[in-house]
């Protein structure tokens, strides 16, 4: 297994382990701090402290499981220590005026459009819209990543699906 | 790749979104490399078992967080200690916060056509010149990083010389004014 | 005698230091005051500032209410009249809160005292957070029961729940705590009155202390 392996002191091994968990949990540093360079500091971060806190690592968990709830505290402290809007101005109290360039095609608009407004949900609801949705985790495998019960993950889940809809109904999407 | 064992699928425009984000980004090689080479060197300096260590960020936390509370906790010693003096100057000097660390603040606004973004709030006396706003390559987003210590401030962009809101922002009640401006809460998630 | 006076010339020697930085910074704060000023206002303004200054409390504020209201386009009075109304909540937080509070307490104080809160309340405010957590929970507890009026919840009620937690000697970082949870509270549909009151129970029930000033206590056992 490739975490004895590097308990044993292949150097390779955990190289492995980087490129096979990496995606996945850039992808949701990403969706979670809105930044691709916070994304990647905490990922780093959480890798480095999974290295040093491999001795302790539980085999019955799976591997990415548990780097993730690495990273997702990473993440809430990250945010907790930074405050972070990404807004569209109002001038005058006119209506928004979205960018119409010409070379903006459908698809970048609602990236835009889901990525504003997931920055516009609370932490927990973020996460476990995220874990959900994006990861596809299982409720149990988010409740090991989060420490957070699974009838209170489903309630985030739910919230933060009607707080995204009615968000993006906003910018023009059903 | 697990399928989703719950019946709580997305419809609509949420579906397809969720989906793009699913895109999984592709790791930069320079940043596999330095996170290799921080294990690697972390691999050297375990050379003998430690009983307990302490992580480097750790311990520059908490050597911060002893500075401020040292810092706090003797200011305030300060003040008490003034109790028989009059009034001075000094202590009407109100860019002084104690007992907060400055947090970083990020302001990003969408201003497409703008040549001009800048901040404008109690933090940096409503200066329309004070904290410009950079573009960012996407050349839609303008943003900045300010240090606010915990605290309420009001605030508002000045797009090319007009005032504007921030439209995902609380708004603050009646200003003096007639024109409310947004409130940022700063020490939060 | 000899050693009252030592002290304060000592006392003395700091601010002579530290006056010329602060006449500076004060001079340089009324040049920041906006050109667009008319000289009547921003006579009638530079004015207003050094009273206050005399007075000991902050003006930094001050010049900056100004510096908002050209930005707004508001006319010259109505500058000046909210210079002096900021000016006027500055001085009756000092007023409540006592000649050696914080800057920061003052201003947090002046805004709570604009949403609303009686001086009355301000004042019992004060005496509630003279404990060791000091100036930083004061501050914050007044920010927090400021934003928690705009948020609507009833001034008495934001003012009682943050007593409280003063009277407890909770630090500055439980009214940020606070704060979150109640504006994630809001978010997920509750009122403000719900979310502050019910969060405010559990703080307060985390600081071991009986849930509340309506809760019953059992009485002590008659046997002992």
């Amino acid at each position: 297994m490739l975490v004895r392996a590097v308990l044993a002191g292949d150097p390779a091994a955990f190289a492995v382990l980087v490129d096979r968990h990496a995606p996945a949990c850039l992808r949701f540093a990403s969706r979670m701090l809105g930044s691709r360079e916070d994304a990647e500091d905490a990922t780093q971060e959480a890798f480095v402290r999974a290295h040093r806190a491999l001795e302790r690592y539980d085999e019955q968990v799976r591997f990415r499981t548990w780097v993730m709830s690495i990273l997702a505290n990473r993440c809430r402290t990250t945010l907790l220590h930074r405050h972070r809007r990404t807004s569209r101005v109002v001038v005058d109290g006119a209506a928004v005026e979205r960018a119409a360039s010409p070379s903006t095609d459908d698809d970048d608009e609602l990236r835009d459009a889901i990525e504003h407004a997931l920055a516009r949900l609370e932490t927990a609801q973020r996460e476990a819209f995220v874990l959900k949705h994006v990861e596809r985790l299982s409720y149990e495998e988010m409740s090991a990543i989060t420490g957070a019960g699974i009838s209170a993950l489903k309630m985030r889940v739910q919230r933060a699906c009607e707080r995204l809809q009615v968000l993006l109904r906003e910018d023009g999407y059903a | 790749m697990r399928e989703q064992p719950e019946d709580d699928k997305l419809t609509g425009a949420l579906a397809q979104a969720a989906s793009m984000l699913r895109a999984e980004p592709v790791p930069r090689t320079e940043w596999r490399e330095a996170l290799l080479e921080a294990v690697a060197s972390h691999d050297i300096d375990q050379v003998r078992p430690l009983l307990w260590s302490v992580r480097p960020a750790v311990a520059i936390a908490a050597c911060a967080a002893c500075v401020i509370a040292g810092a706090a906790l003797s200011y305030g010693v300060l003040l008490r200690g003034r109790a028989g003096a009059p009034p001075s100057g000094l202590a009407a000097e109100s860019s002084v916060r104690p007992g907060g660390a400055a947090l970083p603040v990020r302001f990003a606004v969408e201003a497409p056509g703008a040549v001009h973004v800048s901040i404008v709030g109690d933090f940096n006396g409503w200066n329309p010149g004070g904290l410009p706003l950079h573009r960012l390559p996407d050349g839609r987003t303008w943003e900045v990083e300010v240090g606010l210590t915990p605290g309420r401030y009001a605030y508002a962009f000045v797009v090319d010389g007009r005032l504007a809101r921030d439209s995902s922002a609380a708004e603050s009640g009646d200003d003096d004014f007639g024109v409310p401006n947004s409130v940022v809460l700063v020490g939060g998630s | 005698m000899r050693r009252v006076r030592r002290t304060l010339v000592a006392l003395g020697l700091c601010l002579t230091a530290a006056v010329p930085a602060r006449l500076a910074a004060q001079a340089a704060a009324e040049a920041a005051l906006p050109a667009r000023l008319g000289a009547p206002a921003r006579a009638a303004i530079v004015a207003i500032m050094d009273s206050a200054r005399a007075a000991g409390l902050p003006t930094s504020g001050l010049a900056a209410k100004a510096a908002e209201g050209v930005l707004k386009g508001a006319d010259d009075s109505r500058i000046v009249d909210a210079v002096r109304a900021l000016a006027r909540a500055l001085g009756s937080a000092r007023d409540a809160l006592g000649p050696t509070a914080d800057p920061s307490v003052l201003d947090a104080g002046a805004s709570a005292l604009r949403a609303g809160v009686t001086p009355a309340t301000l004042r019992s405010l004060g005496n509630a957070g003279a404990t060791p957590a000091g100036a930083p929970a004061l501050a914050g507890a007044l920010v927090t029961l400021v934003d928690f009026v705009a948020k609507g919840v009833p001034p008495a009620l934001a003012s009682q729940s943050i007593e409280q937690l003063l009277r407890l000697g909770a630090p500055e970082s439980r009214f940020v705590t606070l704060r979150n949870q109640v504006e994630a509270d809001i978010r997920d549909g509750q009122s403000p009155e719900a979310a502050v009151t019910t969060r405010v129970r559990t703080s307060v029930q985390q600081m071991g202390a009986p849930p509340g000033p309506g809760a019953a206590h059992p009485p002590p056992n008659p046997t002992l």
